[in-house]
């Protein structure tokens, strides 16, 4: 079972984490992009995503470490070694906002609360399903991959180097079966379900975007907004 | 693949399912939300699997290398699913981006995927060269998505600022020129068009046998 912040808004959430992500291309100096990286952490363990953020953590120090290796015997840092770094830096909040995400939000009321605000099902009902379904398709490659290494042809740098064509097929195939098995079951449950019925949709919790999710939206945008302005006051641009 | 096929009935007739006013067009859009989670997926384990190896000039060239592999999908994408796929496409593709802060690709994608798919549409869905055609320009439309910021900007205040701080960045810019511009769109073009050929020869072979398509 997710953890969540209670009662906050999915739209409130997912507002935290696109404008952090938004802000950190934005700023140029790595100064504010430090800044806006620890927000991202906050953000990260409010929502209890700890193991994401170990994980992130574990990444952003074994790299400082090689490239403080690589000062260490070379006297100079590379330049593809500051540059990753930067990078890291750079995307840092990208991918924490995203773990942040994937924590706490609840993808059912989030799309219940898009219907609600008048996002139209053809945009809607693919991007719930793309998300909702990205894991599940990793899934079912390392499947493949195995079978496929069990059957002599192991999915290798080598192999898809000497035999693109064929290991294309051997992956691409079973998992378009599989989509369109999945897209078939997965659209009789959902007519059954009532999905494609015309009317309002009830909800068993009440959506509402209240005083407390716009407060909290604003005081973080206003953060953010705060160090974009200061970045581009102290030599941004 | 001239003729459309008699589509068979997706449930079974029932009057309760079918007094409750559902139609078929939602199972189109669930397809399309599926066939897009595979590609995104597949599209970042290509893009993991020549970052790793150490091929960089393939990052240039990333989306020539997906329209090689990836062909298959879309074209399957645009087959099965009636409701505007490239656009559905583009939505997603542009969304992603917007998530990651960058806003370029959706003002570019978002068109070219309503042309195709218009063009597509109109010249007829089951006829391979309109399939290839729409998706190649729809392809070749994505790769210029992700780079045209890069080197119409490049005079921009923002973009000189950011290269001073970040020396990768830096190496993106100085790399950003008309000519590589240019051969990018041209890799993606053909690429899409090969691409579309092996997908085709897949899609004949294994799924209209299996009577998916």
């Amino acid at each position: 079972m997710k953890k969540r912040i209670p009662s906050i808004d999915e739209r409130a959430r997912l507002w935290m984490a696109l404008s952090t992500g938004i802000a950190a291309l934005a700023c140029i100096r790595w100064q504010s992009q430090i800044l806006i990286l620890v927000l991202a952490f906050g953000l990260c363990l409010a929502g209890r995503a700890l193991k994401g953020v170990a994980a992130f953590l574990t990444g952003a120090v074994l790299l400082g470490a090689g490239l403080f290796l690589q000062t260490l015997e070379t006297g100079n840092h590379t330049l593809t070694g500051t540059g990753l770094l930067l990078m890291a830096v750079k995307f840092g909040p990208f991918i924490l906002t995203m773990v942040y995400l994937y924590n706490t939000l609840d993808a059912s009321r989030f799309l219940r609360a898009l219907e609600h605000t008048g996002v139209p099902a053809p945009v809607l009902v693919p991007l719930g399903v793309t998300f909702r379904f990205m894991p599940s398709f990793v899934r079912e490659f390392t499947h493949i991959r195995d079978a496929l290494a069990f059957r002599g042809v192991p999915v290798t740098l080598r192999t898809v180097i000497s035999r693109p064509l064929a290991l294309t097929e051997y992956l691409l195939i079973p998992l378009l079966m599989r989509a369109l098995l999945i897209g078939e079951e997965l659209s009789r449950s959902a007519l059954a379900r009532g999905m494609g019925a015309p009317g309002k949709k009830t909800v068993f919790r009440p959506i509402a975007f209240t005083l407390k999710d716009t407060v909290l939206c604003l005081s973080w945008t206003g953060l953010l907004v705060l160090i974009f302005a200061w970045d581009r006051a102290t030599g941004g641009l | 693949m001239r003729r459309a096929p008699e589509e068979p009935a997706f449930i079974p007739k029932s009057r309760d399912i079918i007094d409750s006013g559902t139609s078929r067009g939602v199972s189109h859009l669930i397809l399309a939300g599926i066939l897009n989670s595979l590609i995104v997926v597949l599209s970042h384990l290509l893009y993991a699997v020549h970052a790793v190896a150490g091929f960089f000039v393939l990052s240039f060239f990333h989306q020539a290398l997906e329209n090689l592999f990836l062909a298959t999908v879309y074209l399957i994408m645009i087959l099965r699913v009636k409701a505007f796929p490239l656009t559905i496409n583009a939505i997603v593709w542009g969304g992603l981006g917007l998530a990651m802060g960058y806003w370029p690709v959706l003002p570019v994608a978002l068109p070219a995927g309503l042309a195709a798919d218009l063009f597509i549409r109109k010249a007829g869905r089951h006829r391979s060269g309109v399939m290839l055609a729409g998706y190649a320009f729809y392809a070749t439309c994505l790769a210029g998505a992700n780079g045209w910021p890069i080197l119409l900007l490049k005079q921009s205040a923002t973009v000189r600022q950011t290269a001073l701080m970040d020396p990768f960045f830096a190496g993106m810019v100085e790399t950003a020129t008309w000519p590589v511009f240019l051969a990018q769109l041209a890799a993606s073009l053909v690429t899409a068009l090969i691409g579309g050929r092996f997908g085709l020869r897949l899609i004949r072979t294994h799924f209209k046998p299996a009577g998916l398509i």
